[in-house]
């Protein structure tokens, strides 16, 4: 038996009840750059009801835990990363730092409720001693706790000069998430991270990466959205001081899901250097939208950005929205992107029907070509850990196409 | 202005005359039989339209659009501070110079031919650009159609003589492309445009001359708002270039122009532009083609002056086959805003398009490249390049590209854009350098070169004056 | 190709819908079993019948309920561009819009107004 509303009169504006709801003041300027036609692509304003409902159930946190990443059995922390158990003198220090991860008028909102709800004893700082190398590889494991609350988290990577880890988190998503992952990384620190998101039921939430690096850093992230039912808005925002130099990488797969993009490179000084390959491929019903901004401010010199973006139509409905963005305010400046959109090639596809393959099986070879280059370069220098990571991602996609798929 | 230096202006050809101060920073006393007030009531919209004697139903058009302007929110995007700094009760929206409309070069009253001679039009050259509608605050003062289009059925007038004289066409496509409501600079227009070209070929016609307008803003205040419609029947072929000057003031002006091309199956429509107006005038103009079953639109835009300028040519591909170009490129030196780009929509199978957008900027100028390429479900086949270049000569400017793509077809289809932003490349500059060419020459050659792909589809007169614009522009400030 | 069963939903008492006039456009949500929602416009541009579009302006994706009705054309205005749709079978009338919007046939049975939903 069907439900149907007889509205007497126009529906009102997600965000006016929101508002009422949060009691806050306006929140159309969470999306001012969107007001434009708010409804062109993919609006993550459609998060807002399911933000509601989840945040009447109540708020909670997710677990968030350090696990054993090798199965060799040595501990994945020592001195050089610490867990939670942080002295106090540090605890300050990274707490002043977080001011210098400003706000943008688009996340505002979710970042003042995100840090209103949240106390210090739910704060998960990993700290990563000065002048220490991690040898193992922490994984941080995000699981949801209570399937009808809104799931709130904040964790905060600190790594300090000279630092040297690699990081990986895994997170299993609840009905509704909100996690922020603040990065900081002090002079010449190297970092490299690689957050997946798992995919095992359907859900919603709005993810924050914001990465702060000072003079000289290095970091390597790679982010992969594997999602099946799946609606998301993710923002990666990133503040390059000088001569540090950021380096993302991440794949895109939705089945019956609708996922926001939405990188933003600040270069603050000069000669900083940003690298974005992104690759997102759709199917079934899936939205999959980029943004990537590159802001590279007056006054810098030597800085390059380069942004490269693929996506790969798979069919049945579904829609890609690519806006690489250069904001680019100084002539020393080396800026390039480049945006490609289109389906499997029937010719490859052919030609491997030719050799034998099914029609099936050829394309998903391809679809593996697709996401290899990505995933090899963020596994480029790794041994033992890469290979069980890898499985998994593996295993995700997998499970999302349905299909088995030979690694 | 004496004799001797009329007589200087009559032997200088067009192409070479030198661009000191604003060359065109002059005005002649003004003039007119009638002079409409500042601002705009419900009033001015119909007296326009009674003086024009126009039929019932543009005046309820007119004031239709004029409702709607009133309705309609400034756009919350772009140049907002400039956009909201527009007084549009100070404006004049509607300025008749003389009597009527005038046959011959001879018929034309004295100072308005000054005005043109110091424009530079020789009245040698009607006879090679085969029809002149010149226009003349707002109201076409003077156009002559050569007896070979009139022979070919081809209709070149301006608007309010076709909307007299051939309203069964105007009525069947007037504002069918881009409706009142689009936006609220398309409303103001709807409601109080004068003048514009209006352009009909018949089928199979190939109109081998480009056909030229030329026009400028005048007294106080002045707003411009012309309307060119033109439509290509089948398999037929025109090419139309504008190019528009007006003279300095003070306070702001307003431009705001409505194009509409409608392209049928198998023709061709170019419409070139080289926009040049004074820094301070507000250039915001709507312009949309749609293009039928194998048919070509190109735009080639070339935004050099004005204070803000926002404008997007934009073609819509309804028909199998159907192909859009836009060329553009945008200049913007101290207190210029250059917000242009192009927006091409593919709504049928085998459509292909191609973007190709140059911009320069210096002393704090700013350029943005605003684009759309959307591909609809079954759009099979339908391939999209576009490509945005941007060369910054020095370290105060802004260059800012916006490009969206959105698509929701994946058979056959392929999109790519691909943007860079650069400076003048300073090994090149030492390699010319060391071979005895002065830096400033090579900053212009480097220049020259970048903007190449969109002189080169200009007619000769045109990209001559466009590089000695663009040499003038960069003289002096370069390195 | 095997036929699809048709199955009429429910929408409410003629009745109900008394209070409207020809030219109101009546916005309803129909929130079917699989949880899908469809949100779409009952329109009237003659005293003789209503007619059901897909709530959504081809053209930009927003809604059509706050669009003007012209009544001689038998269309609906999108307010926000001027895209223009024939209310008796969603086809364009106007551009900026290019691809014709959804409708859903309507019928009256026992005064209760039945949606198809299946297209």
């Amino acid at each position: 038996m069907a439900k149907i509303t007889i509205q007497k009169k126009i529906k009102t504006n997600p965000f006016e009840e929101l508002s009422k709801l949060l009691n806050t003041p306006e929140l159309e300027s969470v999306y001012p750059h969107r007001q434009m036609e708010p409804w062109r692509r993919f609006d993550p304003a459609k998060l807002l009801p399911a933000f509601a409902e989840n945040l009447q159930n109540g708020i909670t946190m997710s677990s968030v835990k350090i696990a054993e990443s090798s199965e060799s059995g040595r501990p994945a922390l020592n001195s050089a990363a610490k867990w939670k158990s942080v002295d106090e003198i540090f605890l300050q220090k990274a707490r002043n730092n977080l001011k210098l991860f400003k706000k943008t008028e688009a996340t505002e909102f979710f970042e003042n409720f995100i840090s209103k709800s949240v106390s210090d004893e739910h704060l998960h700082i990993l700290k990563l001693s000065k002048n220490e190398t991690c040898e193992q590889i922490p994984v941080i494991e995000i699981s949801p706790v209570d399937e009808n609350k809104l799931h709130v988290n904040i964790i905060y990577i600190y790594c300090e000069e000279f630092s040297n880890a690699t990081i990986n988190i895994i997170k299993k998503p609840g009905s509704f998430d909100l996690t922020i992952l603040y990065i900081f990384q002090e002079k010449k620190s190297r970092l490299q991270l690689r957050h997946l998101d798992e995919n095992n039921r359907p859900s919603q939430g709005v993810n924050f990466l914001k990465y702060h690096q000072e003079d000289g850093s290095i970091s390597k992230s790679g982010i992969y959205n594997l999602c099946n039912s799946q609606s998301k808005k993710v923002f990666v925002e990133s503040n390059l001081r000088e001569n540090s130099s950021a380096e993302f990488m991440g794949i895109f797969l939705g089945r019956y899901s609708n996922v926001d993009h939405d990188f933003l490179v600040n270069h603050l000084e000069s000669f900083s250097k940003s690298n974005l390959l992104f690759k997102m491929s759709v199917m079934d019903d899936s939205y999959g939208v980029f943004w990537g901004n590159a802001d590279i401010v007056a006054g810098t010199r030597g800085c390059e950005a380069y942004q490269q973006n693929k996506n790969l139509i798979l069919g049945n409905h579904s829609r890609v929205d690519a806006i690489p963005r250069l904001g680019i305010h100084t002539e020393n400046v080396i800026a390039a992107h480049g945006s490609a959109t289109g389906e499997i090639s029937e010719e490859e596809v052919f030609y491997m029907m030719s050799r034998g393959l099914s029609y099936a099986e050829a394309r998903k070879l391809l679809l593996r070509g697709f996401f290899e280059d990505v995933l090899r370069k963020s596994f480029e220098h790794d041994v033992d850990e890469a290979d069980a990571f890898l499985e998994r991602i593996w295993k995700n996609i997998q499970n999302i196409l349905g299909v088995e798929i030979s690694v | 202005m004496n004799d001797l230096e009329s007589t200087k202006a009559k032997s200088k050809d067009k192409a070479s005359f030198e661009k000191e101060d604003y060359k065109y920073g002059f005005h002649d006393a003004e003039q007119f039989i009638f002079k409409a007030e500042r601002g705009l009531t419900e009033e001015i919209v119909r007296n326009i339209s009674k003086i024009k004697n126009e039929p019932q139903w543009m005046t309820d058009f007119r004031v239709e659009s004029y409702r709607i302007f009133l309705e309609k929110p400034m756009p919350n995007w772009g140049d907002v501070k400039g956009l909201n700094s527009i007084d549009f009760e100070s404006i004049y929206y509607y300025l008749k110079p003389t009597g009527g409309q005038e046959r011959s070069w001879d018929d034309v009253p004295e100072d308005i031919k000054n005005t043109f001679e110091k424009l530079g039009i020789p009245e040698a050259e009607q006879k090679f650009l085969g029809g002149v509608t010149a226009q003349y605050e707002s109201e076409v003062v003077y156009h002559s159609i050569r007896e070979d289009l009139e022979k070919l059925g081809v209709i070149f007038t301006d608007m309010d003589t076709a909307l007299r004289e051939h309203s069964d066409i105007v009525k069947k496509y007037f504002s069918t492309i881009i409706p009142p409501s689009d936006n609220k600079f398309a409303a103001l227009n709807s409601a109080v445009w004068s003048g514009g070209s209006f352009i009909y070929v018949p089928p199979d016609t190939d109109v081998a001359i480009p056909l030229q307008a030329y026009f400028r803003i005048n007294a106080k205040n002045m707003g411009q708002f012309e309307r060119t419609l033109i439509i290509t029947d089948k398999n037929s072929k025109v090419h139309y270039i504008e190019g528009c000057t007006a003279p300095t003031y003070s306070t702001d002006s307003l431009h705001s122009a409505v194009v509409e091309l409608i392209a049928m199956e198998g023709s061709t429509i170019r419409y070139s532009t080289i926009q040049n107006w004074s820094n301070n005038v507000y250039n915001l103009v709507t312009k949309r083609a749609v293009a039928y079953e194998n048919a070509r639109v190109e735009w080639v835009d070339g935004n050099i002056g004005s204070k803000v300028t926002m404008k997007y040519p934009a073609v819509y591909l309804k028909g199998r086959g159907a192909h859009g170009e836009v060329l553009s490129i945008a200049y913007a030196g101290k207190g210029q805003h250059q917000d242009a780009g192009a927006k091409i929509v593919h709504a049928a199978p085998d459509t292909t398009s191609s973007i190709l957008s140059k911009s320069l900027t210096k002393d704090g100028g700013q350029s943005t490249y605003r684009g759309l390429i959307k591909v609809y479900k079954d759009s099979i086949n339908s391939k999209s390049s576009v490509k945005c270049d941007a060369l910054m000569l020095d370290n105060k400017s802004t260059s800012l590209t916006l490009p969206y793509m959105e698509i929701e077809e994946e058979r056959g289809v392929r999109v790519q854009h691909e943007a860079t932003v650069s400076k003048v490349d300073d090994d090149m500059l030492f390699f010319m350098t060391s071979r005895g060419i002065s830096e400033d020459d090579a900053k212009g050659m480097v220049i020259n070169g970048f903007i190449e792909p969109f002189t080169r589809e200009l007619p000769m007169e045109y990209a001559v004056e466009l590089n000695r614009l663009i040499q003038l522009e960069m003289q002096g400030a370069i390195g | 190709m095997t036929k699809q069963k048709v199955t009429w939903t429910e929408i409410a008492n003629v009745s109900e819908f008394s209070g409207f006039n020809t030219g109101d456009v009546v916005p309803i949500e129909v929130e079917q079993d699989t949880g899908i929602k469809h949100s779409i416009i009952l329109v009237k541009c003659s005293d003789k019948e209503w007619f059901a579009l897909d709530n959504l302006c081809t053209h930009d994706n927003g809604p059509l309920d706050d669009g003007e009705v012209h009544l001689k054309s038998c269309a609906i205005e999108c307010k926000r561009h001027g895209a223009q749709f024939n209310i008796k079978n969603g086809q364009v009338v106007r551009m900026p819009a290019i691809h014709p919007v959804d409708t859903y046939p309507l019928k009256i049975e026992n005064q209760i107004l039945y949606i198809q939903l299946q297209n």
